[in-house]
């Protein structure tokens, strides 16, 4: 998303560093900067805000507030956001909303404005939006955007004249019509979530709005939209229509319940700035399950576990405020002490939710986990069974957990939610807490209520299945955070701990090692290829990977890169002498005369996955025969591999290929005990050389020279004719003769021409093999 | 005459030497995957934008269950983090002892198109460390040693507040760049740098002038992942780091395009 620096500005009390430091500082801390722009006076940044940080920072206060936890700003708050006396008027009448299932849409609100006039945008705005890139369309348009890209909050609005009754989420009926904005005409499912009035369908919900009820011209009353939707549910719709928007983007990675007033108030209130006679009617809210405070709890030492780190109560007290949050301090004993006799009494629910009904009704396992406030465990008592350390009747402290099976009702015997499936024969469906002196606090269904018991009372109604400790460190202090609504990233320890982490900056950590002792072992298959590897490199076979992607195969892909990449291969073969024919062509090139070739690969053949082993040889003649050379080798194998047998058919005519499962071979190889280091496990100390794409020309001289002339000193003088097309010179012949009395020696070497620009001709190459002739002409060697 | 091996399994080679020495075993493990090894396990659900991060080639009509008994699709593995999984599964059936410290290199998958830079299919390594003890500074240690180890060079590597679903905290990782040593410049003639005047040189091709190479990705082991490899993060934390290996060939020897690595060209093959 595209931010403006001045409209950051607006946010912050103190002036903001350059574009540079900005982007690199954000860099560091937070998002990838992809660009930055200067636009008449502004800097734009384009950001890369990843799915964790959509709930938040795709709007400009959310990233202001970024800006300020990074630099140790102050942040300025949009008052624009909150409700003011204009929206108290009863005249104009309410828009009525109503949610038909609370999953799919979790808060519905709704104004309606009188007295407004649709027009050309101010000058203010019309800047703001198309310093992100985005098109003015009109005031009331533009507002809904403006608010979307301030704080992450998608807005719509529509001609109150199109309305009829109520506003409602709820689920599209077959087949029912939708003309969108832009002019698509969609055809909708059951499974598609809409907005609707009495008549007929307004808009995709969280999508897009319908042409029919948008904002027109002459419109003069109009009637926003402010609601939330459930985020997988927007994904899959917008996946489905393929129709993805800004506000699609915003609500399928999810958006906090406090976001819908703001976004409804602040679009209410820059519209009665447009238009102070407007007049604001009584804001309708349906919202079925309001939404409460979420803490995150950690304390010094797991900050420091986690990361690694020394760092002091001060330093994390400090972030913790650069980060504003709000945070207090809790020892967990103390404030179990002091709060376990409040809740004595209180009704008992099951089931029943901490973030809903604590304090004022608990399960047996919602009240633990509102009493250890600040550290996370899982919700149902079998997790927590399985999540806590085991420890026994004796070994019992205050605060660990008791855990039973009440003999009747839903007995859980594995875990659900926590290391899910986790057995627990015994069966657990009850917990309590121990405070001491044989004492259990527990919400029972029994008594209906929260009570303190003794252990002979507790077993009364129930067997005892073992104990748990939530904690070794019940009396270290912990940093209790009420996280920012709007942070629906954080919600566990390492969370918070990397929030610490990077404000304060991953440079400050120090790199440490673990203290292992042993050495570690490679996998059976890459031992035993090794092996192969180092026979077949020994003898002057070259290794080549090819593409696992064909057009032969029994494994098709859903969609491929093209029609003829569409299936795996079941075999290495047709790659590898695809690629021995490649190379043959390359031979002059390569300075071979023979090309030899392996491969190792996972094919995918016969419903399995399974690593095959190729090799392929040829020297391009038509009469050249490879049998035996071959089976040598394969026998070779077979004794270093020390296997009984070696399942391949020998292969007597051309292509000399031989392909076989790998997997198979090794099957009865015991697994390597100890690391080996293949030869090859040293990498050369070369500099690549970039091939060209253009085939070569090759030109081959043979000539006499005096005897002791070496074929090192020929090589050198080919090099002071220093032309940059000849790729190779390679000798690949050479004897000695006496000739009239003089022993004379005789070398045969070819030339290798090749341009990185173009396909060289007969005609230039034949131009550039005259300087070497007259060079050999005036060492007086004879061309033959 | 000796025949040459793969640049890319000469640095699988090395690599495993590297995380020998620091007593990492080598994993190895399948291409094609299942959805729960490759997404579901690493904390990104079916419905989670996160799943659009990586272009993904799905299987036609292969269908399994997961150990919870879930329907589940196949796919080409976009990533060697499925080891991370099959690895802890494979600790806690045999009833093995913690700390599990291992490095996996293996073919990976994405769809999108193709260029200088871009494979569908490359290579990637990935390292993974669970223990009572795994913290960011010791993720941090380790990737220094191994890239040192690697580019032969001592470098530092610096780290960039990211997200990746299977990690908390999540991060880019930078490499300082083994070419100009962090400079951002390449000395010319006899210049060297001196108290008073900085070295004056070329603009390092490497690191675009940078000093410093995005080279992977990292972070600690997110408490989920550890649970759907059945380790209780109650009790033990992991870190674990993830990059492409053909990338660091391609760095290390200048190699300018992908693509020739996997078209069994000798002209290429056999310059290493």
């Amino acid at each position: 998303m595209k931010f403006s620096k001045s409209w950051l500005q607006e946010y912050i009390e103190e002036t903001l560093p350059s574009s540079e430091v900005i982007a690199s500082t954000l860099n560091k801390k937070a998002f990838e900067v992809e660009e930055v722009l200067f636009l008449h006076g502004d800097s734009i940044f384009d950001i890369k805000v990843l799915p964790n940080r959509a709930h938040d920072a795709l709007g400009h206060r959310g990233m202001a507030r970024e800006l300020c936890a990074d630099f140790g700003y102050t942040y300025k708050d949009d008052i624009r956001t909150e409700k003011s006396i204009d929206f108290y008027n009863a005249i104009v009448p309410s828009p009525l909303v109503a949610i038909d299932d609370t999953k799919s849409c979790t808060r519905f609100m709704s104004v309606r404005i009188d007295k407004v006039k649709v027009q050309e945008s101010p000058q203010w705005l019309k800047e703001k939006l198309e310093a992100i890139g985005q098109r003015s369309i009109n005031n009331i348009v533009d507002v809904t955007n403006y608010v979307q890209f301030a704080i992450n909050k998608p807005m719509h609005a529509y001609d109150a004249r199109s309305i009829v009754g109520t506003l409602r989420a709820r689920f599209a009926r077959a087949s029912e019509q939708l003309v969108t904005l832009d002019d698509k005409q969609l055809t909708l499912d059951e499974k598609t979530l809409v907005i609707a009035d009495d008549e007929k369908v307004l808009g995709l919900a969280g999508i897009k709005g319908g042409k029919f009820s948008g904002v027109k011209d002459d419109t003069t009353s109009v009637i926003l939209e402010s609601a939330n939707f459930s985020a997988s549910l927007i994904r899959k719709t917008a996946q489905k229509y393929s129709l993805k928007t800004d506000a699609s983007k915003r609500f399928e990675n999810g958006i906090a319940n406090s976001l819908i007033e703001e976004g409804l108030y602040m679009t209410a209130n820059i519209i009665k700035e447009l238009f102070p006679d407007a007049i604001i009617s009584l804001v309708a809210d349906a919202y079925p399950k309001v939404d409460t405070p979420y803490y995150v709890g950690i304390s010094l030492s797991e900050v420091n576990s986690i990361l690694g780190t020394n760092y002091t109560e001060e330093v994390i007290e400090k972030t913790l405020t650069e980060l504003s949050f709000c945070f207090e301090k809790i020892i967990p004993r103390e404030y179990i002490e002091k709060v376990y006799p409040t809740l004595i009494g209180v009704h008992y629910k099951n089931p029943s939710s901490m973030r809903e009904d604590a304090p004022h009704a608990f399960s047996c396992s919602s009240l633990i986990s509102y009493l250890y406030k600040g550290i996370w465990m899982p919700s149902v008592s079998i997790d927590k069974y399985v999540f806590t350390q085991r420890v026994t009747k004796e070994q019992l402290q205050f605060g660990d957990l008791v855990f039973a099976n009440s003999g009747e009702g839903l007995i859980r015997y594995e875990s659900i939610e926590f290391l899910r499936g986790t057995k627990v024969p015994e069966g657990v469906d009850h917990v309590g807490m121990y405070i001491g002196n044989d004492a259990i606090l527990h919400a029972t269904k029994v008594e209906g209520k929260v009570v303190v018991q003794t252990f002979d009372e507790f077993v009364k109604s129930r067997t005892v299945v073992g104990y748990g400790r939530i904690t070794d460190t019940l009396d270290e202090k912990r940093y209790v955070v009420t996280l920012p609504s709007e942070r629906l990233d954080i919600r566990i320890k390492e969370d918070l701990a990397e929030e610490i982490g990077r404000i304060i900056g991953y440079d400050t950590l120090t790199p440490t090692l673990p203290s292992l002792t042993r050495t570690g072992l490679l996998p059976k298959r890459t031992y035993y290829e090794n092996k192969v590897r180092e026979i077949l490199l020994a003898n002057g076979f070259s290794e080549v990977m090819t593409y696992t992607f064909g057009d032969e195969g029994e494994v098709e892909l859903v969609k491929g890169l093209a029609d003829d990449k569409e299936k795996l291969r079941t075999s290495l073969r047709k790659g590898i002498l695809q690629s021995l024919s490649l190379n043959l062509y390359n031979a002059p090139l390569i300075g071979q005369k023979v090309i030899k070739i392996f491969e190792f690969g996972s094919v995918f053949v016969g419903g399995e996955e399974r690593r095959h082993f190729a090799l392929a040889l040829d020297d391009g003649g038509k009469k050249s025969t490879f049998t035996e050379e071959v089976d040598l080798l394969l026998a070779e194998i077979k004794r270093t591999l020390n296997v009984d047998v070696l399942d391949y058919e020998t292969v007597s005519a051309k292509p000399y290929c031989i392909s076989l499962d790998f997997d198979t071979l090794i099957t009865t190889l015991p697994e390597p005990t100890t690391y080996e280091a293949p030869t090859f496990a040293s990498l050369p100390a070369v500099t690549y050389q970039p091939v060209s794409p253009y085939p070569c020309i090759t030109r081959d001289i043979a000539m006499w020279v005096p005897s002791g002339t070496t074929w090192e000193s020929i090589y050198a003088l080919c090099g002071e004719v220093s032309n940059p097309l000849v790729t190779r010179i390679d000798c690949f012949d050479t004897f000695t003769k006496t000739i009239e009395g003089v022993e004379k020696t005789s070398y045969a070497f070819r030339l290798v021409f090749q341009s990185f620009e173009k396909t060289l001709t007969d005609d230039e190459v034949n131009l550039m093999m005259e300087p070497y002739y007259e060079l050999f002409k005036t060492k007086g060697y004879e061309i033959r | 005459m000796n025949g040459h091996a793969h640049p890319i399994t000469l640095a699988i080679a090395r690599i495993s030497q590297i995380f020998s020495s620091m007593g990492f075993d080598t994993v190895d493990g399948p291409e094609l995957e299942d959805e729960w090894h490759n997404f579901d396990a690493l904390n990104v659900p079916g419905d989670h934008p996160a799943r659009d991060m990586q272009d993904t080639f799905w299987i036609q009509g292969a269908k399994g269950q997961n150990k919870h008994g879930e329907d589940v699709g196949y796919v080409l593995r976009t990533h060697t983090s499925n080891m991370q999984i099959r690895t802890m599964e494979q600790y806690v059936r045999e009833g093995r002892a913690l700390p599990l410290a291992i490095c996996c290199p293996g073919k990976v998958f994405r769809n999108e198109a193709t260029d200088a830079t871009h494979e569908a299919q490359f290579h990637q390594i990935e390292m993974l460390y669970v223990g009572k003890d795994a913290s960011l500074s010791m993720m941090i240690g380790m990737i220094e040693k191994f890239f040192s180890e690697f580019f032969g060079s001592n470098l530092v590597v610096r780290l960039r507040s990211s997200y990746f679903p299977f990690v908390e905290p999540g991060n880019e990782v930078d490499m300082q760049c083994f070419k100009c040593k962090g400079t951002g410049l390449i000395a010319t003639g006899d210049n060297v740098a001196t108290p008073d005047q900085p070295l004056v040189g070329l603009g390092c091709n490497v690191c675009k002038q940078t000093g410093w190479i995005e080279i992977g990705g990292a972070g600690m082991v997110h408490p989920k992942v550890l649970e759907a490899g059945g380790i209780n993060p109650r009790e033990y934390r992991g870190f674990a780091f993830g990059c492409g290996i053909d990338r660091m060939v391609m760095l290390k020897y200048g190699v300018d395009d992908v693509r020739l690595l996997y078209n069994g060209d000798l002209r290429v093959v056999n310059q290493f």
